[in-house]
């Protein structure tokens, strides 16, 4: 490990984003500073991993952030063990390839120099939410994550649409929040502390009871549903879009969306102690039924970047639901392998979709493409590449990953679960064929597009290539991968059960043959779908099942109407409020006077 | 009078004057002083709060009431950008004039 790297990890893009208005004095500097900021950073959690590989015991360097004698001690502490360790490299290894990949694709921005700030102190929150030892700094992190998100979503903020959307963020994942710090509050109530260790080695000893904490882990699923944009409260990442593609691919795909899945994963021992069966059911069919659901969205949208979005949430699906199944047998390693295929896939995908977005200025409607193949030939295997592998296709990574999802729902007897994995399996692959099919394939379908000149600069190609490369690569580390998150010191070891690569070959036709009639073949072709009982159903699904319009009937207009009633008495005058305070303050003190007398 | 007492009612006034300046003056100027005394009155509560009946200060209440010092500095900052922001638009001190950003 480098010197001081737990700590280094996360200071150093934080510091060096609070030095971007400096670095931005000199354009060229401007550009180059925060990509070797980010490799620095992935260079510093890279080389944690030697020191996690070799197994327990992990190191918890601390330091006394926060002392009030006889009150409370807050230490700042890391984690340095497998979790969160994997867990940086990705934020790092990734964020510093969608950092240079951002030099090209924002090179000539208005305000570049506040989005390399925010994407840098993203980073820099990020690796600290995942490396920090106790809830306190998890929860301040989690704010941060959620600050850069806002901003970044918001980025171009003279489009009405991107400022609507990073406030729709904002307030959506908000809901969850203020549930993660409830849940937070009741832990620290009966533990006294706010660290991990604390609380396990409190729950270890039957200090605490259980049914004290039994609240606790359901409030937190709420945080983490909010976070990683599980159902009900999904509705804000598809309109998250509205941002320019690298922070797509780095904070709605990559990064952020699996703070939940880590916090799950991160505290599961909680669950495992206060009520298991209860938890673990809860988590599979929050999984189960989000992944089945948006993934049906997503077979409707034709924006190239929502059908994007509707994957990352339905994947995140798999990954609650592999935590689900995965936890019960005491390790985590299903939720983060698959966690990790997806990184690397979504993150792939989203950049071979920002090229074209940029080359054809911000339009990503896919029935006005088609034919782009020609244009953009890195980027047409980069997505094919991205495509196969979240359909899981072999030999990509998410085949494998999927594949042991299902395995490990038919070693759990739970086969409920497993007709969504597969069902949702069938629809990703199918959703995917349809995105190249309309984007790459056929004629150019519009005016703007026969125009417009796709270019390829290699900064955005690199990290295209390296991300295609993973592809492949990370696949076949499935079972050093166990070894690394400590499966095998549980007794569990990594297999492929034959039965569930049937399934993943099943759900591989049934989800190609559609595409391939519809699209192709054109019989039925797809405009007869708009018609009749088919034209219902694809209404719903491209309204995303009237969610948000329920929410804005019910949340935004009646919350409004109900609050109309209290406008007068707010009359903007400061003088007439601050006069009302103060009337107030006195009336206060003088029944204090008169009836406080007791104390 | 001990000095808790004194320390205490010291900073109650200097709350006071400062909600009273909030509420009586409309120039934008006069209000970010008025949220100077009124913070700095605050501080003076906690740090009396702190103190012992040996006369010495908990070494936590200083570093929060230095904490608090810091904050109000940049609280003042940030209110006059916004004031010299506001006088450009609207050519005027007069709080008054910011009633259209209501809700």
């Amino acid at each position: 490990m480098l010197p001081y790297a737990p700590f280094l990890v996360w200071l150093i893009p934080l510091v060096a984003s609070a030095l971007m208005p400096l670095a931005a004095l000199n354009r060229r500097v401007r550009d180059i500073y925060p990509v070797l900021v980010g490799f620095v950073t992935a260079a510093f959690a890279l080389s944690m991993i030697p020191d996690v590989a070799t197994g327990p015991p992990y190191a918890n360097p601390q330091i006394t952030w926060l002392a009030i004698p006889g009150l409370i001690t807050v230490n700042i502490g890391v984690m340095v063990d497998p979790l969160s360790v994997f867990m940086a490299c990705i934020v790092a290894g990734i964020g510093s390839l969608i950092l240079l990949y951002s030099t090209g694709y924002m090179a000539g921005e208005e305000g570049i120099t506040r989005y390399w700030f925010f994407m840098l102190l993203f980073i820099g929150s990020m690796v600290g939410l995942v490396v920090v030892d106790n809830f306190l700094w998890l929860y301040i992190f989690w704010e941060m994550v959620g600050l850069c998100s806002y901003a970044l979503i918001g980025f171009w903020y003279k489009r009405p649409e991107a400022r609507k959307a990073g406030f729709k963020a904002f307030v959506v994942t908000r809901i969850g929040d203020v549930f993660l710090l409830v849940g937070i509050i009741l832990v620290f109530l009966s533990t006294g502390s706010f660290a991990f260790k604390d609380l396990h080695g409190a729950l270890e000893a039957f200090k605490v009871l259980p049914f004290a904490l039994s609240a606790a882990p359901f409030l937190m699923l709420m945080g983490a549903i909010g976070k990683s944009a599980q159902l009900p409260l999904h509705t804000w990442l598809p309109d998250a879009m509205e941002g320019p593609t690298p922070v797509s691919a780095l904070i709605h795909a990559a990064t952020m969306v699996k703070a939940g899945v880590y916090l799950m994963a991160r505290t599961h021992f909680i669950y495992m102690d206060v009520a298991p069966d209860l938890w673990l059911t809860a988590l599979v069919w929050v999984g189960a039924v989000t992944a089945l659901i948006t993934a049906t969205m997503g077979l409707t949208s034709v924006d190239i970047k929502r059908v994007l979005a509707y994957s990352t949430i339905s994947q995140i699906g798999y990954m609650m639901m592999g935590l689900g199944l995965g936890a019960g047998a005491g390790f985590i390693f299903l939720s983060q392998f698959h966690l990790m295929s997806h990184a690397v896939f979504k993150a792939l995908l989203f950049l071979a979709a920002g090229v074209l977005v940029h080359s054809l200025h911000g339009m990503r409607d896919m029935r006005k493409m088609g034919g782009l193949w020609r244009d953009a030939p890195v980027t047409f295997y980069a997505t094919i590449v991205g495509v196969l592998a979240l359909g899981g296709v072999p030999p990509f990574n998410g085949f494998w990953s999927k594949d042991l999802i299902f395995a490990a729902a038919m070693e759990t007897g739970n086969y409920a679960a497993l007709a969504f994995a597969v069902i949702t399996a069938a629809i990703t692959l199918a959703y995917g064929l349809r995105l190249i099919i309309l984007t790459f394939m056929g004629e150019k379908r519009s005016e703007e597009v026969r125009k417009a000149h796709i270019h390829e600069p290699g900064v955005m190609k690199v990290p295209l290539f390296i991300l295609a490369s993973l592809c492949f690569i990370t696949g076949f580390t499935g079972e050093g991968f166990a070894g690394f998150l400590g499966a095998a010191h549980n007794g569990i070891t990594f297999h492929v059960e034959p039965l569930s690569v049937g399934l993943s070959i099943i759900a591989i036709i049934v989800g190609a043959l559609p595409v391939y009639l519809v699209y192709v073949k054109r019989s039925p072709p797809p405009e007869s779908f708009a018609l009749g009982g088919w034209g219902a159903i694809q209404k719903m699904l491209s309204q995303g099942y009237y969610f948000d319009k329920f929410y804005y009937a019910v949340f935004v207009d009646g919350l409004k109407a109900a609050v109309q009633g209290f406008r007068k008495s707010h009359p903007g005058i400061l003088n007439f409020n601050m006069s009302l305070i103060l009337g107030g303050i006195i009336v206060l003190t003088l029944l204090l006077l008169t009836f406080g007398g007791a104390w | 009078m001990d000095v808790a007492t004194i320390g205490f009612a010291g900073g109650l006034l200097l709350i006071i004057l400062g909600i009273y300046c909030l509420a009586a003056k409309s120039n934008m100027i006069r209000l970010i002083l008025g949220v100077e005394i009124l913070t700095n009155g605050a501080i003076v509560v906690l740090v009396t709060f702190g103190a012992t009946p040996l006369g010495a200060l908990n070494p936590a209440i200083i570093s929060l009431a230095i904490l608090a010092v810091g904050v109000g500095g940049c609280i003042a900052a940030v209110g006059l950008a916004i004031v010299i922001q506001a006088f450009k638009h609207y050519r005027t001190l007069d709080v008054r004039e910011l009633k259209r950003l209501r809700w």
